[in-house]
Formats: structure tokens, sequence, C-alpha cells
């Protein structure tokens, strides 16, 4: 008995591989396997240009608090007309005029002064920041300044930052003491930002959407249907061979193709993009869990349009327009999925469900991503004193931050911790592609093959 | 509809096969598409020996092997192979070889690649095909060219590659739609001797053809369809001699027929005499065997060269036109 088992199973995995294997090698008799490949690896390294030169460009510094520039003329900046307590707006009270002949500071000292700071934790209401340059804590003059004029935003905690999460937008806000973390560096908080964005956005849409309908659409709509076409398929289905099997066996040859593939063109992305990423080492290893999630998201968007568009072309000769209008429709709802993954309708497509693993793994690879979005937006409060001037200008929100912004998703499935978002959308995927095979081998069976 | 995935279907797999189970077995069985009839009735039980399905074009000859190998369901009747119904069950696949009419195969595959993956989709192991394709490559004698892609073979050598992967699992029901068609003199013989060597190590073979002469030189059984309805089912001898009974025609190509004509018409075993072309003289006989055995003494008398006889209804068309009662 066991032997009789043991020889049923190997039989199967005979003909599974030389299914499998027979598929390979089809693919690669085919010009068309080639050309889909080729383009789809020159389109990646065009967009991964983009991101070299996002990174290697340079922005602006930005003196955010003003505190560079010499109001009332007297030679020594607004930075340190603070720290000496005197007058920025009075040009005959100057930190020249205190004892010990204080010369003017390099006004560029006060450009970038006081950059971002946090430590993150999970909690919904955070105190972080840390007054850099001292303009918050005034250690010289402290003794003049009290805690409650240090706090300024009334939250308890002297010059700090508060970044809460407000449930009815969904979105984190930030309200800081003046003078904490009032202007950080653009061209590092761009870089981030930017890099973040790349990573995520690139997931989803290059991978995730593009290649991930792209390449099933090519690839796997004929692994029926050209048989039938060719009239070939008789000598597959001519053997002791189940016809669930052979399209589970002829998809497992598509895998074979696309999963290192895909495997191969992350890995090249991660390469590059970590070499070119912000980061203090030569090379940004943080990014790899992301990298994963892309990749595995990828492998399964294969698998279920793979089996999808096989089962397009399988049931009818005109298959290949129904996979357009759902490439159509997938599209669409990911872009839906993108401007706002809360609403259902997207869950109606797959790609939502492959968008949000990366989605998931952003989270937990970059979860400070949330207050860094907050602090983006909240440096445009300094914007008031150019209304004083009349003539100074500010940055309504950080560089980049709009771009990530819009890349980063983190609602996708309510509530739900990111490993699990992340353990839902697979499970999800997964007995997609099950029950489309399974529907696929019903229709297949009763399928006359003339 | 409820997903069959192990595609026992309903009754098939519990009915035992039965030792005495015909290899092929149709029960008024009938296949229409539409309303265009493709099998009508159609009921033959056969086992061991090679068997000739005669039949023209659109007879029913390909519906019947497709509905044989699985691929078409019957609309009406039973079929079993060995006692299962191939439609519900893969498993007589595993005992049948099929060469299909159609001349498209895997291109880019060599003939021993192409042998050899279709016998691992039985099951073998790798080592197992590559012997056991070598061993039906070399009876099909298609030895030397082994190696070469199928897309350089010639027609013939593509329809031996197509009978070696047919035998590659040793089949005890082999099953050839038109093999003969457009081969070379060579290829024919060769695969005449194959087929005819596959029935006489006792398997089942099932040779479609529309040409008699073919299936002649092949075997006696035959089975005749006609417009899907099986027409006649037994010896072609058996069949022949009916036919001897009714008027034949034998063609003599001459220089000139007209004066030939005159030597012959006097002859008690011919009862008609018509001038087809300017080169042709047709000769309506009732008894053809003795017409033949006369010929060469009157045309010696006549002294005018024949280059030319023939029976231009020895052939399925005067068979069917003379089974049908003259209605085809």
């Amino acid at each position: 008995m066991m032997t009789d088992e043991n020889s049923r199973f190997a039989g199967l995995d005979r003909k599974a591989s030389a299914l499998a294997e027979f598929t390979i090698r089809q693919y690669r008799t085919k010009l068309s396997t080639w050309v889909v490949m080729g383009v789809g690896l020159l389109a990646i390294l065009m967009v991964l240009l983009f991101h070299i030169q996002a990174m290697s460009s340079t922005q602006d510094a930005i003196d955010n608090d003003f505190d560079s520039y010499d109001f009332d003329g007297d030679g020594y900046p607004n930075g340190q007309e603070i720290r000496y307590q005197t007058d920025p707006r009075d040009n005959l009270d100057h930190p020249g005029l205190l004892e010990g002949d204080i010369s003017p500071d390099d006004p560029s000292l006060y450009i970038n002064e006081d950059g971002f700071d946090w430590e993150l934790d999970s909690s919904k209401i955070q105190y972080i920041g840390y007054d850099d340059d001292g303009d918050c804590l005034q250690p010289e003059a402290g003794s003049m300044v009290t805690d409650s004029q240090k706090d300024s935003n009334g939250d308890g905690h002297v010059c700090s930052i508060k970044v809460a999460w407000s449930s009815l937008d969904n979105r984190w806000y930030i309200s800081s003491d003046a003078g904490v973390d009032e202007d950080p560096d653009e061209d590092e908080f761009y870089h981030e930002a930017i890099h973040r964005s790349f990573v995520i956005g690139f997931g989803k849409v290059g991978f995730v959407l593009l290649i991930g309908i792209f390449l099933p659409l090519f690839l796997a709509s004929g692994l029926i249907r050209q048989e039938i076409e060719n009239d070939t398929m008789h000598y597959l289905i001519g053997k002791p061979i189940h016809r669930a099997e052979v399209l589970i066996y002829r998809l497992l040859g598509f895998m074979a193709i696309g999963v290192p593939y895909i495997a191969i063109l992350v890995l090249l992305t991660a390469i590059v993009v970590g070499l070119a990423a912000p980061g203090d080492s030569f090379f940004r290893l943080a990014d790899i869990g992301i990298w994963l999630g892309v990749m595995i998201a990828a492998w399964l968007m294969l698998l279920v349009y793979g089996t999808l568009f096989m089962l397009f072309g399988m049931i009818h000769r005109l298959g290949a327009i129904a996979a357009i209008v759902l490439g159509v429709w997938e599209f669409v709802l990911a872009m839906i999925s993108m401007a706002d993954p809360s609403l259902l309708i997207a869950r109606l497509s797959v790609v939502f469900w492959g968008m949000t693993i990366v989605d998931a793994c952003a989270m937990m690879v970059y979860p400070d991503t949330p207050v860094m979005l907050a602090q983006g937006r909240s440096i445009k409060s300094n914007s008031e004193w150019s209304l004083e001037t009349g003539v100074l200008f500010s940055p309504d929100q950080m560089p980049g931050t709009g771009a990530l912004s819009s890349f980063w998703n983190e609602t996708a499935l309510g509530s739900l911790s990111p490993f699990m978002t992340l353990l839902v959308s697979v499970f999800v995927l997964l007995t997609l592609a099950a029950s489309f095979i399974f529907i696929g081998q019903a229709i297949f069976k009763g399928k006359e093959i003339s | 509809m409820i997903p069959d995935m192990s595609q026992r279907g309903n009754a098939p797999e519990e009915t035992p096969v039965q030792a005495g189970a015909p290899t092929v077995l149709l029960d008024g069985v009938s296949k229409w598409y539409g309303s265009i009839v493709g099998l009508n009735d159609v009921s033959i039980a056969i086992s061991g020996g090679v068997s000739g399905i005669l039949g023209m074009n659109g007879a029913g000859k390909s519906t019947l092997f497709k509905i044989l190998t699985g691929k078409l369901k019957p609309s009406q009747g039973t079929v079993r192979l060995f006692g299962i119904d191939p439609w519900q069950s893969t498993k007589p696949f595993g005992r049948i070889g099929f060469v299909s009419e159609s001349e498209k195969m895997y291109d880019w595959m060599t003939g021993l690649e192409f042998v050899a993956t279709m016998a691992r989709l039985h099951g073998m192991t790798r080592e197992e095909a590559v012997k056991e394709s070598e061993r039906v490559i070399e009876f099909v004698g298609m030895s030397d060219a082994k190696n070469k892609r199928i897309g350089k073979y010639s027609k013939g050598m593509r329809q031996r590659i197509k009978i070696a992967h047919a035998l590659v699992n040793d089949p005890d029901l082999i099953i050839l739609d038109e093999p003969l068609q457009g081969c070379d003199p060579l290829a024919r013989t060769t695969i005449m001797n194959v087929i005819r060597e596959l029935g006489a190590q006792g398997r089942t073979v099932l040779v479609s053809s529309h040409i008699l002469q073919e299936i002649e030189r092949i075997t006696e059984q035959i089975v005749i369809l006609h417009r899907g309805r099986l027409l006649a089912l037994g010896n072609l001898h058996a069949i022949r001699s009916m036919l001897d009974k009714h008027p034949h025609s034998i063609r003599l190509t001459c220089d000139e027929p007209r004066k030939i004509s005159q030597h012959l018409v006097n002859d008690d075993q011919v009862f008609g005499l018509q001038f087809e072309t300017d080169d042709t003289l047709i000769i309506k006989t009732q008894n053809l065997g003795e017409m033949h055995a006369r010929l060469p003494a009157l045309i010696r008398q006549s002294g005018i060269r024949v280059t030319g006889i023939d029976n231009p209804d020895d052939n399925l068309e005067s068979i069917l036109q003379y089974l049908t009662g003259g209605e085809s």
C-alpha cells in the first residue's frame, strides 16, 4: 500500500515536472517572451534613473524660522540676538553692546540648525522633539523664561512637540512649542521622503500593478489558448493526466519563469536604490524588508492574474479581450486604492490586496513615516512671520511631503496591525488563486476540444 | 456546477473493468454540433487487430476519434474504452496511443525530445522516457533523424514521429487518423508495415482513411462511415464480392479507343462501352475477374497500343454508391 501511494505520487511529480519543464522550454523558444521581459527590464532601469537623479539633486536650504536674517540691520543675525536677549527689530540693541565684545555670527549657522528629532513609540499621542539650537530652552538666559513660556502649545510638556492621531480624518497632527525642531534640513528631509515614496510607490505601481498585470497578460493568456489554436492541445490532454492537473502544471511553468524574473528585477532595484538611498552607511539595508514585501506581492499578483488570464484564454477565443477589460478595471481600482484605500470598492480588485501587502511592509519598515509626514506638514506654521515682514518666503510644507503622503497608506484594512494586514492580504490572494483554479478546472473539464 | 477535482465523475470509476470488456465499445453514439450531425447512432465493438475506418471527408471519422480520445462528449449514447468512459476518466489514456490528423506539432523540439516529453506525461522517469522513446523511434525507422528539429522534418518523418509518440506508452489501443495522408511512398510503406506489425502483436489498431486501396493494403477488417452513419462493418473481401455482382468499369488508355472498341464489342463479358475522352475507353462488365483475364488477348488481337488499364470504380466512392443505392 505504501509503495503504491509512493509510486502514485512519484508519477504525479513526474508529470508535473515534465509539463512544467515543457512549458518553460516553450517560453524560451518564443520571441514574445524575451520581448516582454526585455521591455520590463528596460522600464525598470529607466525608472531607476529617476531615483538616482532625485537622490543626487540638492534642495536649497531654507531658513524656516528666519533667524539667519538680520531684520534691524545691526549686523547680528536674529538668532544670535534672540540668544542674547536683545531685540532683533532694534538696531540699537544687539549683542555687541553687551559685555565681552561679542562679534556677529555667520548667518549660515542659523539655517537648518534645528532638525526633527523623535523616538517612536506606538501610542497615539506622543511628546517628541529636541531643541537643538537652544532657542526654546535658552540656557544662557533661562532664568528669565518661565516654564509656561517654554510650553507655548500648552500641552504640559516643556520645549516639545505633541504628535497626536486624529481618528476624525485619519491623520497625525503636530503642535510644537515655539523654537523646537523649527528649522529642519530640507535636503535631508527631501531625500528621505522621496526615497520612501519611491520604494513604496514603485513597489505598488511598478511591480504590483504594471508588472503584475502585463507579465501574465502577455505570457499566461496563451497557456491553454495557444495549444487549442495551434491544434496541439491533444498532445497534452490525451494523456492519463486530469485536466485540472494540466492547468496547474502549465501555470507552474509560467510561475517558474515569472518568479525568478520578478526576483531579479526586485533585487536589481533594491541594490541600485539601496546604494543611491540616503543613509549613514554605504548601503541602506533597512529597506530589504519592504523589497521582500514587494517581491511577495508581485509573485502573488503573477499567480492570481496568471490563473485568471490563462482561464480567460481557455474559456474563449476572445478571452484576451476580457483580460484587457479586467486590466482596466484593476487599473482604475488601483488608483482608487492609492487615493483612498478605505473605500470598500477597492477591495473588489486583486491589485488592492497586492498593494496592501506593500503598504503593510512599509508600515513595518518605516513606522515613523506618519510623524515624518506630520512634521513635514507642520512646518508651514512658521510662514506667519512672512506676513509680518511682507517680503519673506517660507514653503507651504517640507519638500517631498506631498509625494510621500500620496504613496503612504496605513488604513487599508482599518485598525488591523501591519502584520495582520500582511497575513490577511496574502491569504486573500492565495484563496483567490485557488478558487479560480477550482472554477477553471470545472469549466475545462467540461470543455470539448475540437 | 460542482467542480469535480478528481474528475472521477458519477459512475465510471466504480464500474469494474471487466476482463472481457471490448477494447472499443460504442453503443448508439450520436454527436451533433448545433444542427450539424457529426455521428448518427453508431454502435461498434472492436477488440484486437487492425480495423480500417473508411469514409469520405466529413463522414465522421475524426468526430469518432475525438469522442474515443475524450476530446468530445457524445451527445447521446455510451462510449467505453476497456470498459471505462473516456469523457469521465483519463484512465484509459494510459493504454491508448492517438495520432491526430493535424499536422501541427512542436516544431522547436527534436523528435526524441518530443517523444520523451510525451512519455514523461505518461508518468515515466526521465531515463525511462528516453529509453522507451529510442525504442519506438527505432520501431518507426526514425533513429537517424531523432536529434533533428521537428520543424525540419518532411511530412512523412513528422507522421512517423507522431506514430512513435503514440506508441511510447506501449498502448493496447492505437488510433491513427489519416496516417498516410501526404506521405511519400517510402514513408507510406514504412507506416503500413508498422501498422500491420502492431496488429500482428495483438493490439487493437484503428486506422482511418478515405482511400480504399490504402486500407486494403493494411487490413481486411473495415468500418465504413458515411454522413455520420455506420454504413458497413466487416470484411472488405465480403463487401467486394457483393460489389462484383454489379456492373464494373475498366478504363483503357490507348491511342484509338474507337478502333479497339470494335474488337471488344463482340465479347460476351462486355455489356457496354463508353467513350470518355479522346484517348480513353470505359468497358462495362458484370464479371471483373473474367474480363481482366480476357483483356490481354483481346488487346493483342486489335494490335492497338494500350498504355494503361485501371478500375475507376475500385474506390470508396463506388462502394458508397453501391451501399447507399446510388444516393451519394
